[in-house]
C-alpha cells in the first residue's frame, strides 16, 4: 500500500528540509502547498524503475493528438505549424486543409509518442504561435474525437 | 491507420468546447466507509479521515491530469461516502458533528470541491442513529464548508415517512437560520429526498449507496450550452426532428464522460460506476436549460407548454445518453436548479416562472424542486408541505425527486439573494399563504403506492 504524506506531516518537518518518498507515495493538494510554502525539497526514490519505464512507454505509444487551425488565410501557416511540431519531434499523420472565403482551416493529425514536450506544453506552444500569427490553434487528445464520432 | 476524421466533425468538437461550455460537470469518487465503524466516535473519525485521504488523495491530480490531456475542464472533483448516520451508529454517542468536521478536514486534504454522504436513509422510519444524525445537520453545515447532506424520506416501495418530512421541515429552517449571515447557504448544501440514487455524482445529494463496492467513480457530464447552439440553429424543425438532434448531441456529449469515466478509472485503478446523464447548467450565459426551453419557442420558461418542451429535452437527452455509455446511472435527467441557472432565475424574477409551475416540471424531469430562495418567514410546516408534495410524485411516478429550497433569513418576495459561485442568485419567489399545517402534524407514514406492488 502507498504511503500517504499529509499536511500534519510536513507541518512536522523544519522548514528547507529534505523529504525522502517512494515514487507512488500520495501527497495531498494541502501537503503538496506547505511543502512549497516551506521550501521542503522533495526526493523521489524509483523502487524497481525498469518497470515503471517501460509502463509509461507503453501508454504513450497509442497518443495521438489532432491539431486545428482556423482564422484568416495567410503565407506560411502551415510552414510555421508544421516547424513547431518538428521541433518537437512530432510527426503528422494526416493532414487536410479548406480556404473557404479566405477563412483558412486546417486538421492534422500527428503521432505525440516520442514528443519531447508533454501535451500541456505542446498545445501552449502551439496557442502562442496562434495568438501571434492571429489564428486559433488548438492541440486536442484524439481520444476526444473517437469518442465522440466513431462508435 | 483508419483515422480519418471530416473537417465537420473535428470542428464541431472545437466549437463545443471552446464556444459552448461543453464540460465534464464533475467526476465524483463514491467511497465506502463500512469498514470505518468503530464504537469510539474519534476512533471512527480518525479512520474515515485515513481512508479518505488514502483512496482519495491523487483524485484532483489524476482529474487535473485528464483536464489537460483532452483539453476539456472538470469542473469539480467530489467525493460522496456511506451515509454518515449508519456509520457513526455503533459510536454511543449523541451528536455526529465531529464527523462533519472529518469530512471537511478530508476534504480540504485532498482539494476536492465538496463532500457528499453527511446523510441518512429514513423513508421507513428512524434508527437513534438517524435521528442524532438529523438533529446534528443544521450545526454540521454552519461549521463546514465542503460537506453536503441528504436525507432520503421516502422511496415507492415503502411510502413516505411524514415524520421524516416534518422534521426536515424544522431542520431547514433551523439551517438557514444558523446560516443567515450567508443567506441560509447552509440549506443549498441540504437536499431531501425520495427514491435517492445511490450513485449520484452530483451534490449536494451524493452519497456512496449500501450497495455499491468499496471504492467507484462516478461522471456526470454537461452541456446545455452544446443542445442550446443546436435547438437555435434549427429554429424551424418540427418537435420530432428536433428530439432527434437533441438526441444525436446528447450522444456526443455523453461520449466525454464516458471516455473521461475511464480513462479516470484507469488512472485511479478505480472500478467506473456510471455516467449520469444530467444536464446540468451552470449560471454562466448560455450555459442554461431554461435558455433551451426557450429557444425550443417559448417567450419565457415556465410560460404554458413549459412541461411539454421538458419533456420532449428530457427524454431526448436520455436517448442519446443510453447509447452513448455502457452504464448509465445517477440522476438522469434535466436539471432545473433556478439560481444556478441564469434563465431560470431571470424567468422567476420577470414571474414567468413559480414553483408551481417549477413543480409540474419536476413529474417528468429529474431533481425536483432545487436551488430555490423562499421566504424566510415561511413556517417549517409549509416547507414539510412543499417536501411532502415533492416526495409524492416521486413516489407514484417511481422517479427520484429532490427538495433543495433556502427559506432565506429575512428576505421576501422580490427580493435577491447571492449564494456565489456555481450556485448563483435566485430571486426570492412566493409560497402559497394557505396552511398545510394540520396535514403535516398528523404524522405517521404514507404508504406504499399501488406502484410498490410489482411483485
Amino acid at each position: 500500500m502507498p504511503e500517504v504524506i499529509t499536511k500534519d506531516k510536513i507541518a512536522e518537518l523544519p522548514d528547507r528540509s529534505q523529504l525522502k518518498v517512494a515514487v507512488d507515495t500520495i501527497i495531498t493538494r494541502a501537503a503538496r502547498e506547505l511543502i512549497k510554502k516551506k521550501s521542503i525539497e522533495l526526493q523521489l526514490i524509483e523502487e524497481n524503475g525498469s518497470q515503471k519505464e517501460e509502463k509509461q512507454k507503453n501508454d504513450q505509444d497509442a497518443e495521438r493528438g489532432i491539431v486545428t487551425v482556423v482564422g484568416r488565410d495567410r503565407v506560411g501557416i502551415i510552414a510555421r505549424v508544421a516547424g513547431i511540431l518538428a521541433e518537437s519531434n512530432v510527426n503528422i499523420l494526416d493532414i487536410s486543409q479548406t480556404v473557404l472565403q479566405g477563412f483558412f482551416a486546417m486538421i492534422m493529425i500527428v503521432d505525440l509518442s516520442s514528443s519531447r514536450n508533454n501535451f500541456s506544453e505542446l498545445r501552449q506552444k502551439l496557442e502562442d504561435s496562434g495568438e501571434e500569427m492571429g489564428l486559433k490553434i488548438t492541440l486536442q487528445h484524439e481520444d476526444v474525437f473517437r469518442y465522440m464520432h466513431r462508435v | 491507420m483508419p483515422f480519418s476524421y471530416t473537417t465537420d466533425e473535428v470542428l464541431e468538437t472545437i466549437r463545443m468546447v471552446e464556444l459552448e461550455n461543453l464540460d465534464i460537470r464533475t467526476i465524483t469518487m463514491g467511497i465506502s466507509l463500512r469498514d470505518c465503524a468503530d464504537p469510539d466516535l474519534k476512533a471512527a473519525g480518525k479512520k474515515i479521515y485515513e481512508k479518505i485521504v488514502r483512496t482519495a488523495g491523487n483524485l484532483v491530480d489524476v482529474g487535473e491530469e485528464l483536464e489537460r490531456k483532452f483539453g476539456i475542464p472538470i469542473i469539480n472533483k467530489r467525493v460522496a461516502v456511506t451515509p454518515i448516520a449508519l456509520i457513526a451508529e455503533a459510536a454511543g454517542e449523541d451528536d455526529y458533528c465531529y464527523l462533519a468536521q472529518v469530512l471537511e478536514k478530508a476534504a480540504v486534504e485532498i482539494g476536492i470541491n465538496f463532500i457528499g454522504g453527511y446523510a441518512a436513509l429514513v423513508h421507513k422510519g428512524f434508527t437513534l442513529g438517524d435521528q442524532i444524525m438529523i438533529n446534528s445537520i443544521p450545526t454540521a453545515l454552519a461549521e463546514t464548508e465542503h460537506v453536503c447532506a441528504a436525507v432520503n424520506v421516502g422511496t415507492t416501495k415503502a411510502g413516505i415517512n411524514m415524520e421524516a418530512v416534518y422534521t426536515m421541515g424544522k431542520v431547514i429552517k433551523e439551517t438557514a437560520e444558523r446560516t443567515a449571515d450567508r443567506n441560509g447557504l447552509g440549506c443549498a448544501k441540504l437536499v431531501v429526498f425520495c427514491n435517492a440514487p445511490e450513485d449520484n455524482p452530483f451534490m449536494a445529494g451524493a452519497f456512496h449507496g449500501v450497495g455499491e463496492p468499496d471504492c467507484v467513480i462516478n461522471v456526470g457530464v454537461s452541456g446545455p450550452g452544446v443542445i442550446l447552439h443546436v435547438v437555435k440553429n434549427n429554429p424551424e424543425a418540427d418537435l420530432g426532428t428536433l428530439a432527434s438532434l437533441i438526441k444525436q448531441t446528447a450522444f456526443k456529449i455523453t461520449r466525454m464522460g464516458e471516455l473521461f469515466g475511464r480513462a479516470a478509472s484507469k488512472k485511479l485503478g478505480v472500478p467506473f460506476g456510471v455516467v449520469d446523464l444530467s444536464l446540468a447548467p451552470t449560471p454562466a450565459v448560455g450555459d442554461s436549460v431554461a435558455d433551451i426551453l426557450e429557444a425550443m419557442g417559448l417567450e419565457r420558461c415556465g410560460a404554458p407548454g413549459t412541461t411539454a418542451a421538458l419533456a420532449v429535452l428530457n427524454d431526448a437527452v436520455k436517448k442519446g445518453g443510453a447509447m452513448a455509455s455502457s452504464y448509465v446511472g445517477g440522476l438522469s435527467g434535466a436539471f432545473i436548479p433556478v439560481s444556478e441557472d441564469e434563465g431560470m432565475s431571470r424567468a422567476a424574477a420577470e414571474g414567468a416562472l413559480t414553483i408551481e409551475k417549477l413543480e409540474a416540471m419536476t413529474c417528468i424531469c429529474s431533481v425536483g424542486l432545487d436551488m430555490i430562495a423562499i421566504p424566510g418567514d415561511t413556517s417549517a410546516e409549509t416547507i414539510a408541505a412543499i417536501i411532502a408534495d415533492e416526495a409524492a410524485i416521486g413516489m407514484i411516478n417511481k422517479k427520484t425527486t429532490g427538495v433543495r429550497i433556502i427559506p432565506a433569513p429575512g428576505k421576501t418576495p422580490g427580493d435577491y439573494v447571492e449564494f456565489g459561485g456555481l450556485l448563483g442568485r435566485a430571486p426570492v419567489m412566493a409560497v402559497n399563504q394557505f396552511s398545510p399545517a394540520a396535514f403535516v402534524r398528523r404524522g405517521g407514514r404514507i404508504p406504499a403506492p399501488l406502484q410498490a406492488l410489482t411483485n
